[in-house]
């Protein structure tokens, strides 16, 4: 019986051979052919020259520079109803008597379980069962209850991510490529309560949208690789981290977390720079947030030219956090009926 | 690697600068990473070749706008603009079919000696069954096990979270052994 690993590694010995193929002779000379003349008409229009981007593109004194990454910040408006619920739920009073000891009883149950991954499971049954409560209570219109419902679910969901996060880093650091069965259902689960709970913080979000227009603001600072939202929705505070750093990839994150339109949010982003890292050249600052600038001008005027931006514009679909179950389902027919991801690979031209 | 990731980076900027050999040596490095990418998921070796051409017309293009990031290699920007070509592709509604002679042999005429005849008639197995897969299934496979991406380069790649990938790969791998032993 071979093991996981073993398969693994057979797997990727014939993937390799299967996918093994040349470009022919003949395509290469003349995409080549077709390359350079592209590349040469560029060049005779000034798009490439060694006085400009020279100092632009010089990685080590770029990097030399800018360690750690250009700090910029974005001043956006936008409405949520996201991480909300969780600090709500810090002040709300379970309806229900017997709330209390039920969550008394779970933390009994969490101390008593040692593994990991059954923990991670627990925390799982446990937003679930939060989950379910919410929907009653919404239901019996106890509206406070079920946004107390939702904040315990959301960090359960939190607590359960870390937990996985712990296993996955355990079983790399004992170089088990392949993760057990056990956490890859813990993986999946996760991510199939997650997806529900995002679709649930779009809609409340939608809601309030619409009763808080012009009341809303959001501060974005990226830094280290990492954009740090606040948003600020009527009275409310609210805080996110994107991993995206650029201006199409922090549009895509805040539509895949908010729900909303790329044009609204378009429409309501506005940049600043941030001049927190003080030693840093100012002249590719501006650059960069100039670039930044252009862009979103370019965006908001919808003055796209390429056929994949125009996709993308158009393209209201939810991205990648879509239900990976749903995924499967859709297989090939799926593909060819397009409805692949439409991410954007110019994000690392910015 | 980190070498390799170097020179890369250093033609990059010459061509960036100007320098059309550069151009030469990124596209004779990528030409067959990124055809290999494309070729098993379309219609036909043509479809192929075009999506290729249009692949490294996007990068040239892109240059001028490009950027070296930390922790994010060229490579992981042309895969990108491969793949959202790809999704490009089947949004028009081709039909992908079953394209068994497409790419498979660079000596057609040679005769497959008798001991790998097995991998070979699982290698053509694998190559249908992996038409079955989704574009993003499809996508992680190719980047980890041909392209030795590592999660994290492939999260940044598809721009989703490693856990994602994670679980696309193990679904894939099921996936494909399940199918494999049909």
């Amino acid at each position: 019986m071979p093991t996981s690993l073993e398969k693994i590694a057979k797997l990727k010995e014939i993937l390799s051979q299967a996918l093994e193929a040349d470009l022919p002779m003949p395509a290469r000379a003349r995409i080549q052919r077709q390359l350079l003349s592209v590349y040469q008409e560029m060049k005779t229009r000034g798009q490439f020259s060694s006085s400009q981007n020279f100092k632009k593109n010089n990685l080590t004194f770029y990097h030399s520079l800018f360690k750690p990454m250009i700090p910029i910040i974005i001043i956006a408006v936008l409405l949520t109803g996201g991480f909300g619920t969780a600090v709500a739920a810090d002040n709300s009073k379970p309806g229900d008597a017997l709330y209390g000891v039920d969550q008394a009883l779970e933390k009994i149950q969490l101390k008593l379980t040692f593994s990991d991954t059954n923990k991670a499971n627990l925390w799982l049954k446990i937003a679930q069962e939060r989950e379910q409560e919410q929907i009653e209570l919404q239901s019996e219109n106890r509206l406070t209850d079920a946004v107390a419902a939702e904040g315990d679910t959301s960090r359960a969901l939190q607590n359960a991510l870390e937990v996985i996060n712990r296993v996955q880093a355990k079983q790399q650091s004992e170089n088990r490529e392949q993760a057990s069965e056990a956490l890859e259902k813990v993986e999946e689960k996760f991510l199939e309560i997650k997806n529900r709970f995002t679709e649930r913080e779009k809609e409340r979000l939608q809601t309030k949208l619409k009763q808080t227009v012009g009341k809303v603001e959001l501060k974005a600072e990226i830094k280290n690789g990492v954009t740090k939202l606040e948003l600020k929705v009527g009275e409310n505070e609210y805080k996110y981290t994107l991993n995206a750093i650029n201006l199409d990839a922090i549009i895509d994150s805040i539509q895949t977390t908010t729900g909303l339109e790329k044009n609204d949010i378009q429409k309501l982003l506005k940049i600043e720079e941030d001049d927190e890292d003080e030693d840093s050249d100012d002249d590719i600052n501006t650059n960069s947030n100039q670039n930044l600038n252009q862009n979103l001008n370019k965006n908001r005027n919808n003055n796209v030219n390429s056929s994949f931006n125009s996709n993308r514009n158009t393209d209201s679909r939810p991205e990648d956090d879509d239900d990976e179950a749903e995924d499967e389902n859709k297989s090939n027919q799926n593909r060819n009926s397009g409805s692949g991801n439409d991410g954007d690979e110019d994000e690392d031209k910015d | 690697m980190e070498h390799e990731d170097q020179t890369i980076q250093a033609w990059v900027q010459a061509a960036q600068a100007g320098d059309e050999a550069s151009i030469g040596k990124l596209f004779e490095f990528f030409q067959n990473r990124i055809f290999r990418f494309l070729a098993y998921r379309v219609n036909s070796q043509a479809d192929a070749e075009d999506l290729t051409q249009t692949v490294f017309l996007e990068m040239i293009r892109g240059l001028p706008r490009y950027k070296p990031r930390r922790n994010a290699k060229f490579s992981t920007w042309l895969f990108q603009i491969a793949r959202h070509r790809l999704i490009d592709y089947y949004r028009s509604n081709k039909p992908v079919m079953e394209i068994g002679a497409l790419v498979e042999s660079k000596n057609p005429g040679l005769q497959v000696p008798a001991q790998e005849f097995e991998l070979d008639t699982r290698t053509k197995a694998l190559k249908q069954k992996l038409k079955l897969l989704t574009e993003k299934q499809q996508t992680v496979i190719c980047l980890m096990f041909v392209e030795n991406y590592d999660i994290s380069e492939i999260a940044s790649l598809m721009r989703i979270s490693a856990l994602q990938v994670r679980v696309l790969k193990h679904r894939a791998v099921k996936k494909l052994s399940q199918l494999l032993k049909e």
